[in-house]
């Protein structure tokens, strides 16, 4: 196991080091921030990968994600799309169930209320979408109305009118949910079926590319859902 | 995937694109798929267990294809490739961009 830790320790100390040496942070600072995470969480993973079962669970501690903790904080102050990191790993902010569910709260509060967040709304609203058991459900809904109220990309629109669907039609109260079903059939209907304008997509290469869907406006393009299971 | 990737060569230098987005393989798997059907063009890579592409086009078999005109129109949705509505949509784009 020592020579694991050490491996792991060499790897993301001298980062992390360097990082505290080089001062503080802007909002702009996030992708760079990210890509020194994912190295770190990648170092991680083979680590935890390559360690005999008997010595996974003490190695587990190694996780990068609470030692960048503080760092996206500080950053999720102006970055919408730092702030989103801290809901997507919040298991790992130290905080137990209703300080988590306040912190998301006000963290979602934060993103939404962001003036230039149109980059990320879309990713925003899933998260959001996924995690209305932590939340509330109303809170999901009324960030979901407000968002459908006022003025966002289309690509937004769309996915918001999904959620919103899907949580409305699990509603127990009947006019709920045949609300949320009429949402649903919409969105299918407007978004992704034939006839339709395509739904725009944000899609990234294993290498870690991103593009659009809509970056291929003006030519025919086949759409290939597919797998090689 | 052998028909797509005859469709490259067939439609090569007139207005047409693939897009791929694959669903739930992992990152060896799918590096090895890449390998062996000789992938070329453009695909998403979602990871191997959510899909989030995939969820929001509802995508409930596979392959499920799609054409998409260029207007950015979905004329298209199934399970099999229909040629002459792709040849249709090529044209299509070809006689727009020389209006």
């Amino acid at each position: 196991m020592n020579k694991v830790l050490l491996t792991l320790s060499l790897v993301v100390f001298p980062i992390l080091l360097a990082s505290t040496l080089l001062g503080r942070e802007t909002a702009g600072d996030y992708k760079a921030l990210n890509a020194e995470y994912q190295t770190a969480l990648a170092q991680y993973a083979k680590a935890y990968k390559a360690a005999p079962a008997k010595e996974k669970r003490a190695l587990r501690a190694q996780h990068p994600g609470p030692a960048f903790w503080p760092r996206f904080e500080e950053l999720g102050r102006e970055s919408g799309r730092a702030t989103l990191w801290l809901i997507a790993n919040s298991k790992h902010s130290g905080l137990k169930a209703d300080g988590l569910a306040d912190f998301k709260r006000g963290a979602y509060d934060r993103v939404f209320g962001m003036k230039n967040n149109a980059a990320y709304l879309v990713a925003a609203v899933s998260a959001l979408g996924a995690d209305a058991r932590s939340v509330g459900t109303e809170f999901v809904e009324s960030h979901l109305r407000g968002l459908l109220k006022g003025d966002c990309s289309r690509q937004a629109k769309g996915v918001t009118t999904a959620k919103l669907g899907e949580l409305l039609s699990s509603s127990k109260d009947e006019e709920r949910a045949a609300e949320g079903k009429k949402m649903l059939e919409k969105y299918v209907a407007e978004y992704i079926s034939k006839g339709a304008m395509a739904i725009d997509f944000d899609g990234t290469t294993i290498d870690g590319h991103e593009f659009k869907l809509s970056d291929y406006k003006g030519k025919a393009v086949l759409v290939d859902f597919y797998g090689f299971w | 995937m052998p028909h797509l990737r005859e469709l490259v060569e067939l439609y090569d230098g007139r207005p047409f694109a693939i897009v791929g987005v694959n669903s739930f393989d992992g990152e060896e798997d799918y590096r090895k798929g890449v390998e062996k059907y000789g992938l070329t063009w453009i695909s998403a890579y979602q990871g191997s267990s959510s899909a989030p592409i995939s969820e929001m086009y509802q995508v409930q078999g596979y392959p499920t294809l799609l054409m998409i005109d260029h207007t950015g129109k979905i004329r298209f949705r199934g399970h099999n490739l229909e040629d002459d509505t792709l040849e249709g949509l090529v044209h299509e784009a070809e006689e727009a961009s020389q209006r």
